[in-house]
């Protein structure tokens, strides 16, 4: 595989021996009782790539708020499945979100206190990249976070 | 079930919403249901303590600003019962704790609203 020739600094490699889950994946239900598994994931997968504590913690609320959308979308299209995936790509942790449902941009709320539309806000505060991508398939969510330089 | 919720009425015009656990999107329908009763019912102050908390999403935190314009608007407050490090720094990354106050303990934030009265 590609990225293990590369010639990796002495900290890189004991997180790349101990990454049997990076590159896991878990498929979930569109149900808000699949979040904790999903948190342990990333909350897991954040520890083998060598996360500290405070941007284990960055991740796994990024990821929460990913399958959170993904839930709700899922539920829109009463098709079930969620793929949770990580990878490490280059120096980043990597996390891919798919869902089946179609995104639909909601109407401008009326309701003069919004209480929901902070969750895409929020997870750019919490890891370096976040991309969308949403087609008639689906919408797959990437969040990147970038490993701390040392 | 990984969130806990309890709430008490230590005065009459006082509501403390107590919530605990995994503070997400499996909770939010109760936590809306509470916090929209005690706005209903017109209190002066609403509590929510996040003292046994660990993790809160973007849902919870909606539904406890959208709930902080609607009291005040009636002219009620809402104070947040918080200490855990990851939720505080979640507040302030997210930019909430300028528009909630936050406090160390329950204790604290009703005295808190007893001395601006």
């Amino acid at each position: 595989m590609q990225r293990f020739r590369r010639s990796p600094g002495r900290a890189d490699v004991r997180a790349w021996a101990a990454s049997p889950l990076l590159g896991g994946e878990l498929e979930l239900k569109a149900d808000a009782s699949e979040l904790t598994a999903a948190r342990r994931f990333a909350e897991e997968a954040g520890e083998r790539f060598g996360l500290e504590e405070r941007e284990r913690y960055e991740v796994t609320f990024a990821v929460n708020e990913a399958v959170s959308n993904a839930i709700e979308h899922g539920r829109a299209s009463h098709e079930g499945t969620i793929r949770l995936r990580v990878t490490d790509e280059d120096r980043a942790l990597v996390f891919y979100v798919e869902d089946h449902g179609v995104f639909k941009p909601k109407a401008p709320a009326v309701d003069p206190f919004p209480e929901r539309g902070r969750g895409l806000a929020f997870m750019a505060a919490m890891v370096d990249e976040v991309d969308v991508r949403s087609g008639e398939h689906g919408t797959i969510v990437r969040l990147c976070k970038q490993r701390p330089s040392t | 079930m990984s969130y806990m919720l309890g709430q008490r009425t230590p005065s009459a015009d006082t509501r403390v919403i107590e919530a605990g656990g995994e503070v997400d999107m499996g909770a939010a329908p109760e936590l809306r249901d509470a916090v929209g009763r005690a706005i209903e019912e017109g209190v002066s102050l609403l509590v929510i303590d996040l003292s046994d908390a660990r993790f809160i999403d973007s849902t919870a935190i909606g539904i406890l600003v959208s709930a902080r314009a609607r009291l005040m608007e009636q002219g009620g407050r809402l104070e947040l019962v918080c200490t855990e490090p990851n939720l505080m720094r979640i507040f302030q990354v997210v930019g909430i704790d300028r528009n909630l106050s936050i406090h160390p303990s329950c204790d604290a934030a009703l005295q808190a609203f007893a001395g601006a009265r």
